[in-house]
């Protein structure tokens, strides 16, 4: 029984493509694309990546559920989830003990509690501004002139204070770096300071669902350690991260796909 | 928001201020440009230098610049009021300082006195207030949360869309379908301009867009504050005609806009400062 998950998100598509041995799902392959102006083209490069990988067609998967911002634009999903369920199932098949997630994408934030089988009870997000997602960190990139996979590291290696950047709007802190950037201020001190502000702008999402552990932290942001350390000392708990945390949606949707297969059978 | 009785204890009408007849200048230091405003015997010289350094150094060379139009020097301006965003502690003005609201009506109200309702349109925000026909400051609300509602805005829209900041109002006039930009944050705004280019929507239609949305905007602050005509919009972004064009449609008013829109709260700044050199002498 094979099953499929597609997530399109804001900036990344990723998808799972998900077997069973006995009792247990197991990934058969996985792919992370950069999301293109067309939804559809997005979905089905990504569905294409998954079957050559495991080397067979699109007919010898039973059910694929879509996911994330872009979810209504698959058109050879046989249903879509919300990508809040599914980052809530893709964490608890990674950490059964999971209670809080902090999702951070590209495009949004969300603060998501559950259950002890991974069912969502409650969540709050942010998805109007950039300031406390993963497009701020693309914007700190390119003005610092660094690469997005490094600024978790440099972020760590300031020297004395990281610098004061706004909190309040992207478009601000755009400006207050360019202006820190004239002055010639230490490049990492920078994105220090950035970086506090996006997790100044995260953390208020997780206080306001609560924070009990396991605590899990998913999305492409996760992968930024800078992040992870400031998110663990604001809310004084360790996060746990997936190996790979930006596929946890599409996860979650190929373990949603293997379970109303196995119903409508 | 209403204004305090300190600010309409300076109050004097243009008439008055012409009597006083002394020389006097007005900075306003904003986000993404300095503008220096100098007055003398009822003229009117002004400079406008690029907010690309630190307050103090801007705020000279604004002034200096303005000073030289006028063929004067630092030691004939009797009074030097500063304003803006970085006007607070200009050590030039003596730290005399001068909200840019409350300038913005003065400034307004010498050159068109009939304005009730002036739209003040910055790069990081903008604001709108009530003033009589002397510049007194009757009411005001501003949108400085974020960037939504700013010049910020419109240049990143016109960085992507590689048109010129001068040039995309007149072409967003040109505009023929009636597309709709759903993001209120600038930074999620620029995606969704990129996937309109992908869908092949011409950039007159996403320009008309975007104004539409700072317009939207604006005119939903302007009718909280009751706006009455005649209404001004200054401000670098007043240059822009789809701008003006989207908010004189959105609110069904005709805009007025001055020769020189960036320079009002510089000039009012002067105006300001004209009443605190009369005071003091």
């Amino acid at each position: 029984m094979i099953t499929a998950g597609v997530d399109i998100g804001s900036t990344a598509a990723k998808g799972i493509l998900l077997g069973k041995n006995g009792e247990k799902p197991f990934i058969l392959a996985q792919a992370i694309n950069r999301t293109g102006g067309d939804s559809v083209e997005t979905a089905r490069k990504v569905m294409d990546d998954l079957l050559k990988q495991a080397d067979i067609a699109l007919e010898e998967v039973g059910y694929i559920v879509s996911t994330g911002y872009g979810r209504i634009m698959v058109p050879f999903a046989n249903k879509n989830v919300t990508e809040i369920s599914c980052h809530a199932k893709g964490s608890h098949f990674y950490f059964p003990g999971v209670r809080t997630i902090l999702d951070m994408g590209g495009q949004d934030c969300k603060a998501i509690r559950c259950n002890a089988k991974g069912k969502v009870t409650n969540f709050v997000m942010n998805d109007k501004c950039a300031a406390g997602a993963g497009r701020y960190m693309e914007v700190v990139a390119k003005l610092t002139d660094k690469p997005l996979e490094d600024l978790g590291e440099l972020s760590l290696q300031y020297e004395g204070e990281p610098s004061s950047i706004s909190a309040v709007c992207v478009l601000f802190a755009r400006g207050e770096i360019l202006a820190l950037r004239r002055k010639n201020v230490n490049k990492n001190n920078i994105i220090a300071g950035a970086s506090d502000s996006l997790v100044k702008r995260a953390v208020p999402l997780l206080k306001r669902v609560g924070v009990e552990p396991e605590f899990v932290v998913s999305g492409g942001i996760a992968k930024n350690i800078g992040v992870i350390k400031r998110v663990e000392d604001a809310v004084g708990q360790k996060a746990r991260i997936a190996t790979e945390p930006q596929i946890v949606g599409a996860l979650g949707a190929a373990l949603f796909a293997q379970q109303l297969l196995e119903r409508k059978r | 928001m209403s204004c305090n009785d300190s600010e309409k204890s300076h109050v004097r009408t243009p008439t008055e201020d012409a009597i006083l007849a002394t020389v006097t200048a007005g900075i306003d230091v904003g986000n993404s440009s300095t503008k220096a405003v100098v007055l003398y015997d009822g003229q009117m010289t002004y400079a406008i230098v690029p907010s690309l350094e630190e307050s103090q150094t801007l705020a000279e060379r604004a002034l200096l610049q303005a000073l030289a139009e006028a063929d004067l020097s630092l030691n004939d301006v009797q009074s030097i009021v500063a304003s803006g965003a970085g006007g607070k502690e200009i050590a030039l003005a003596g730290n005399h300082y001068l909200s840019s609201i409350s300038c913005a009506v003065k400034g307004i109200a010498y050159l068109h006195p009939s304005v009730r309702t002036v739209i003040d349109v910055g790069a990081e925000g903008f604001c709108v207030a009530n003033c009589d026909e002397s510049g007194m400051l009757l009411e005001y609300e501003q949108h400085q949360k974020c960037g939504s509602g700013g010049g910020m805005f419109l240049e990143v829209a016109a960085e992507i869309l590689d048109v010129e900041l001068e040039e995309m109002g007149a072409l967003s006039l040109q505009a023929e379908e009636e597309i709709q930009i759903t993001a209120t944050c600038a930074v999620f705004a620029e995606s969704e301009i990129v996937s309109l280019i992908h869908k092949g929507k011409s950039r007159a239609d996403i320009l008309k867009a975007v104004h539409n949305s700072i317009g939207g905007r604006i005119v939903s602050l302007l009718s909280s504050v009751d706006f009455k005509r005649d209404v001004a919009c200054i401000g670098g972004v007043a240059r822009n005609a789809g701008m003006v064009n989207a908010i004189q449609s959105l609110a069904n008013v005709d805009i007025l806009v001055p020769e020189v829109p960036e320079i009002v709260v510089a000039l009012g700044a002067a105006i300001g400062a004209k009443r605190k050199g009369g005071e003091l002498k």
